[in-house]
């Protein structure tokens, strides 16, 4: 028995057979592959390129692009629009949430799918909408078109569009968010003699920022690179309503691929940016967000 | 005349927290002028066709073959969209390997990156001079410009929606129900496909009908790779701003509430599938 | 609890007993075929820490084991080696003479029965106990009326017939755990392996289940083994009860010999309320503060200083002049029929003692404290 002379407390099982719950070897490591690999054809090789044309032509070329009064109007029209528009429903965000976690009243979820409603409509429906009201043969057109007024075709109209399909973006993280911390900390903070905005401000504010945060991230990512909806209300009047992704889509259809690839970087950036930012959220504070659901 | 005992009806249960009425009065003033009123135009708009008005304009050959186009190969793009996210979502929370939380990070470019910037980038790689097109151009198959290039834009924008739906639940899987599947005498196949899979279809439902539902809708990442051609590759969103630069009104407004219907039947088909899963499982 | 000369020549060695004489006669053999499950061995390590040292264990052919330990001790871990769910690093697990160390879960026909449950929340009740028949491969697979046929004999035994057609979301906690019981039972295991049955349940579900499992057992002659870190439930239930502590077995016997000699002070501590009293051991007796204490069995060749443990019953309140401790009375309350009583020797020093008379002790008063039993270890 030389064999087993030469192993402590025991014999070694003779194989390890696999684990009740999970694949073998083969077929993980099969899988992963199929998964990354599909990734990086449809999400990654498309990022890539994106920076690849920008830079086709060289640095200088690149730079160049951003010199140009039309770009620089683009960007100055999309930074503009995102200072009216991510404020804005962070404001109707934090209400809409504060009366929705904190009280209870009837018809509460038809509230919370109403608030919902913008995001499953498509972004040319989003900008048409408001064509029909304030266009030319709109439901208002000719009584704001008398007072000098112009909406559609300008700022106002843009930033209205904008509003529209970021409309759910931070209420929809902060519901859930308050929901689940519950009533018991403010209702602390009052019995302590706390006012309601004073409890708002020391007690619910420090809980939901990073929650907050999280949301004005995404709401500021989709009003910057918002597309379908702003392309229908702003009439592509280049210096004057033409944010950067119109910007974009003129160059590109001017054939003046490199300059659409270079205006495009700035938003791809942006997206990597909000991307890293949003997933060091999602590690580090993951307590701290709304579960589930991430959009 | 009430009862001296019987509660006062009161809309909001009673509360110590203060600011219900600042802030649902704010909100669902909100609500109203950005969301809820213009809506209703469009839909007086096109109630102003009458019904039999909005079929006449859906009968359009154009408009018809539009709605076909975006309805049908959303339908596919969703499908596989849901069948590749499946893999990815449980590739991610099952396994680990280097590099997951980068390849998890990913998974949400399509939400971030701007439509108009994936549609150019997409645009580029799969037309015939391009990376991916050069090669799919040398096996007979063209894909920008075709239907086939519209797909491939939808299950890009579609893909975040499958993964995002099914992961969180693959996560909370209850490892002792594959266990006690196992100690019954049940293959690896067999739990999966008897009592993982199960639990996970309402939720892959959900999944597939936002991709589906974002599919139909979307319209910056598709214009650049669709190339437009009336009958072959023109979808319905484009159709409404061609209508609106053509002054169009009440065409635009049609199509507009057609589309606006399909995405409420959607929507009322995600929450019936999840009231449905929540009787019978007692979870979404 | 002595059984007939007969039975004890038999039932093998007197140390760990029979079950209680409820289990049939077992011829005594080299080979004990009586042996249902032996463990050898048995090493296992999670990470850096070793939840299972060495372990060795026999459990018996149609016996009700209780595995009791505090959490941490390695019970869990021991169980799913059994089932198959985890591998040790060394040693074997063998299921009547065959080794099953390398078998895989599917094929060790163990019935498992997890403490949430683990039902199937997609399939009714009678899906859920037929899950493992209808599982096999088609040549081992009963008939679908025979099947139909079992289920209902279990969901008459399990006394839920006529909820065959509800989902698990429709039942209390302990109806999903008579499901559980069935559908591992529906397999026709070898063993049955139950972890921590009645952990998730109400105290009284916990005590009508614990009464059903008996009779179960006591019905089908299942060999059962199960987790547990209740005393009470080990006790109650056991044919034999096996001690574990920090992945060691401390002690194996049945639910009198633990009790009766503990075979160590941990064994001790873990099963009842025990004051440590310090003694002096010399001569095979023991004597507190220079008197001496009757009934203490004391471990040939101990000598010196030990460790005195003494149950709260092992103690008397009697007049100063005959006792071997002194303190005073803090506190005294009825507790099921005996008066508690909480003494306190000095500062900080306080100790239990249980009392049948009833009578009620001022707080204050100094009282004389006798010790009449006890246990030391070597």
């Amino acid at each position: 028995m030389s064999e087993s002379a030469l192993t402590l407390g025991g014999p070694r099982p003779a194989a390890r057979p696999r684990s009740a719950t999970g694949e073998s070897r083969a077929v993980r490591w099969t899988l992963i592959a199929v998964a990354v690999v599909f990734l990086a054809l449809f999400l990654v090789l498309p990022l890539l390129t994106i920076f690849v044309q920008a830079f086709s032509k060289g640095f200088e070329t690149y730079l160049a692009t951003f010199r140009e009064p039309d770009a620089v109007a683009a960007v100055k029209l999309t930074l503009t629009v995102a200072a009216i528009a991510v404020p804005f429903n962070l404001v109707f965000g934090i209400a809409a949430a504060w009366a929705i976690a904190k009280f209870e009243f009837p018809g509460k979820s038809l509230l919370v799918t109403l608030i919902d409603l913008p995001f499953s409509v498509s972004p040319v429906v989003s900008g048409l909408i408001y064509v029909l009201i304030f266009g030319s043969q709109g439901v208002f057109g000719s009584f704001f078109i008398d007072q000098g007024l112009q909406i559609i075709f300008a700022l106002p109209g843009i930033v209205l569009a904008t509003i529209f399909v970021t409309f759910p973006f931070v209420a929809r993280e902060l519901i859930p968010l308050m929901q689940e911390q519950g009533n018991a900390e403010e209702e602390a903070a009052l019995t302590l003699g706390a006012s309601g905005l004073h409890a708002f401000l020391t007690v619910t504010l420090p809980n939901i920022r990073w929650g907050l945060l999280y949301s004005v991230l995404l709401c500021n990512a989709r009003a910057m690179g918002e597309f379908g909806a702003v392309s229908v209300v702003s009439g592509h009047i280049r210096g004057l309503t033409n944010t950067i992704p119109l910007h974009v889509e003129i160059l590109y259809n001017e054939y003046n691929f490199v300059a659409a690839f270079a205006v495009a970087s700035l938003l791809a950036g942006l997206a990597l940016v909000t991307l890293l930012i949003k997933s060091v959220l999602e590690w580090r504070y993951a307590g701290e967000l709304a579960a589930g659901g991430r959009h | 005349m009430t009862e001296p005992n019987r509660p006062r009806w009161r809309f909001r249960q009673p509360s110590v927290i203060p600011g219900f009425g600042l802030t649902f009065g704010y909100a669902l003033t909100c609500l109203c002028l950005i969301v809820l009123l213009p809506l209703a135009a469009l839909v007086w708009r096109a109630s102003g066709l009458g019904l039999s008005g909005i079929v006449d304009v859906a009968r359009d050959p154009r408009v018809a073959s539009a709605l076909r186009l975006s309805f049908g190969v959303s339908l596919a793009a969703a499908l596989t969209a849901s069948v590749f996210g499946f893999l990815v979502a449980w590739v991610l929370t099952r396994y680990r390997f280097p590099g997951r939380r980068i390849v998890d990070a990913a998974v949400d470019l399509p939400f971030a990156l701007p439509t108009a910037v994936a549609g150019i980038a997409l645009a580029s790689l799969y037309a015939p001079t391009g990376l991916v097109g050069a090669q799919l151009a040398r096996v007979g198959i063209q894909a920008a410009y075709t239907p086939l290039g519209i797909f491939i834009a939808m299950v890009f924008i579609g893909l975040p929606f499958a993964v995002r739906t099914v992961q969180p639940l693959i996560a909370e899987i209850d490892k002792e129900v594959e266990e006690a599947s196992a100690t019954l005498g049940a293959s690896r196949r067999a739990t999966l496909v008897k009592v993982v899979l199960p639990p996970l279809i309402p939720a892959v439902l959900t999944g597939f009908a936002l991709a589906f539902a974002r599919g139909v809708g979307e319209y910056g990442s598709i214009i650049f790779i669709a190339g437009n051609l009336p009958y072959v590759s023109e979808i319905a969103p484009l159709l409404i701003v061609i209508k609106l630069s053509e002054y169009d009104y009440a065409g635009a407004a049609a199509i507009a509430t057609i589309m606006l219907g399909i995405s409420f039947l959607t929507l009322l088909a995600i929450n019936l599938i999840q009231a449905w899963s929540r009787r019978r499982f007692g979870y979404v | 609890m002595l059984a007939s000369p007969e039975t004890d020549a038999v039932s093998g060695d007197a140390k760990t007993g029979d079950a209680r004489g409820r289990g049939p006669l077992r011829p005594s053999t080299a080979v004990r075929p009586s042996t249902a499950i032996r463990i050898e061995g048995l090493s296992k390590t999670f990470d850096t820490a070793a939840v299972l040292h060495d372990f060795d264990l026999d459990v018996r052919a149609g016996e009700l084991l209780g595995l009791l330990g505090p959490s941490g001790s390695g019970k869990t871990t021991l169980l799913r080696i059994i089932a198959g769910l985890d591998f040790p690093d060394r040693g074997r697990v063998l299921f009547g003479g065959d080794d099953a160390t390398g078998l895989p879960v599917q094929q060790r026909a163990v019935g498992f029965v997890f403490q949430h449950y683990a039902l199937f929340k997609h399939m009714s009740v009678a899906d859920n106990i037929a899950y493992g028949l209808n599982a096999r491969k088609r040549a081992d697979r009963p008939s679908g009326t025979e099947i139909r046929r079992r289920v209902g004999d279990l969901l008459d035994l399990i006394k839920l017939s006529g909820f065959g057609d509800r989902y698990p979301s429709q039942l209390s906690g302990g109806q999903r755990q008579r499901v559980a019981l069935a559908r591992a039972l529906a397999v026709e295991p070898r063993v049955l392996l139950l972890d921590e049955p009645f952990g998730a349940l109400d105290a009284q579900v916990r005590k009508d289940l614990r009464r059903w499992l008996r009779e179960i057992h006591d019905r089908t002659g299942q060999t059962t083994i199960f987790v547990t870190h209740d005393q009470d439930e080990a006790l109650e239930l056991s044919d034999r009860v096996a001690v574990l502590d920090r992945g060691r077995l401390e002690q194996v016997g049945t639910p009198d010999e633990v009790q009766d000699s503990p075979a160590s002070a941990t064994v001790l501590k873990f099963l009842g309320d025990a004051v440590e009293v310090e003694a002096i051991a010399e001569g095979g007796s023991v004597r507190v503060e220079g008197h001496p204490v009757p009934g203490i069995d004391v471990p040939p060749g101990l000598i010196g200083p030990v460790k005195l443990y003494v149950r709260p019953w092992q103690i008397q309140l009697t007049e100063p002049a005959s006792a071997h401790l002194h303190g005073t009375v803090r506190a005294s309350y009825r507790s099921q029929g005996r008066q508690r009583i909480e003494v306190e020797r000095g500062p900080g020093r306080p100790l239990l003692v249980e009392d049948f008379d009833g009578e009620r002790y001022a707080a204050g008063r100094p009282v004389g404290l006798r010790i009449v039993g006890g246990y030391v270890f070597a």
